[in-house]
């Protein structure tokens, strides 16, 4: 059984229904090669990334990264309206697969 | 027997192979929720309390008979939402965001104002009064009037990127 990395990780995991408060910055587009979960075959992806600097209140130095589209669209969309070179937000995921939602909101 | 994937045949008007075949589907695009973050990143960035989507009014007792072994929480997507609820010192907006029939969203804000006097969350906020705020893209003098009437203030409100999606919909712009 996988164990869920819960000290050492530099990446910021979503757990569905439960509200992430996050500083953000830097953000950039890169395309990586990941294994589809479903085909289980190897293709190519364009994802958003961003440098954390704090996670629920929490200084921490990782990344953020989101293949959504829409979740990429809403958190740029607060990005280009900032006052500073940073983004706080709250996000909420919601649902699974196809029916997986996300809920921003900027603190 | 020969399928229509095989064959090829049109199968509606753009046909099955252009419908199936890949880089067909346009970019997904946002509208109405860029919108309205971006009003609340720029209009209600000094607001005491600022929240998109938020839903509105108390879970019905009965869901939690009809709907057993759910968390209380999960049952508050039955709730209507606002589009976004700002809270001033002096008031509480409650704000709809309309790109089509504008009119809709009277009926919807008055709805919305009923279900904010028993939120949980806007409790702590009471008794600022509520204002009702309809944002449209252009003005209208009937919506105007319409909405005096019903104590609704229409905000005009217009970003740059919305001209292409309002001619893709067929609005001169």
């Amino acid at each position: 059984m996988p164990v869920e990395p819960t000290i050492l990780a530099n990446y910021v995991k979503l757990i569905p229904g439960a509200r992430k408060r996050l500083v953000l910055t830097d953000p950039v587009i890169e395309e990586v090669t990941i294994i589809d979960p479903k085909t289980k075959k190897p293709k190519t992806i364009r994802r958003l990334r961003f440098s954390v600097l704090e996670e629920d209140g929490m200084a921490v130095t990782k990344y953020f990264t989101t293949p959504s589209e829409k979740l990429a669209q809403m958190l740029m969309a607060i990005w280009d309206k900032r006052s500073g070179d940073r983004i706080c937000v709250y996000i909420t995921e919601f649902g699974t697969d196809l029916a997986k939602d996300y809920e921003v909101n900027p603190c | 027997m020969s399928n229509i994937a095989e064959t090829g045949k049109d199968w509606s008007q753009g046909g099955w192979k252009k419908l199936m075949s890949t880089g067909t589907r346009g970019k997904y695009r946002l509208v109405e929720r860029r919108w309205v973050l971006e009003y609340i990143m720029t209009k209600c960035k000094d607001a005491i309390y600022k929240i998109a989507h938020k839903r509105l009014g108390a879970i019905p007792p009965d869901l939690f008979t009809r709907i057993s072994g759910v968390p209380a929480a999960s049952l508050k997507v039955y709730l209507p939402y606002a589009d976004a609820v700002c809270v001033w010192p002096d008031r509480i907006e409650i704000i709809e965001f309309k790109v089509h029939d504008p009119m809709k969203a009277i009926s919807q804000l008055i709805y919305y104002k009923a279900l904010a006097l028993q939120d949980n969350e806007l409790k702590q906020f009471m008794p600022r009064p509520i204002v009702l705020k309809l944002v449209y893209w252009r003005y209208d003098p009937n919506i105007d009037a319409v909405c005096r009437a019903n104590g609704i203030v229409l905000e005009v409100d217009h970003p740059p990127w919305l001209d292409p999606i309002l001619r893709d919909y067929g609005y001169k712009v």
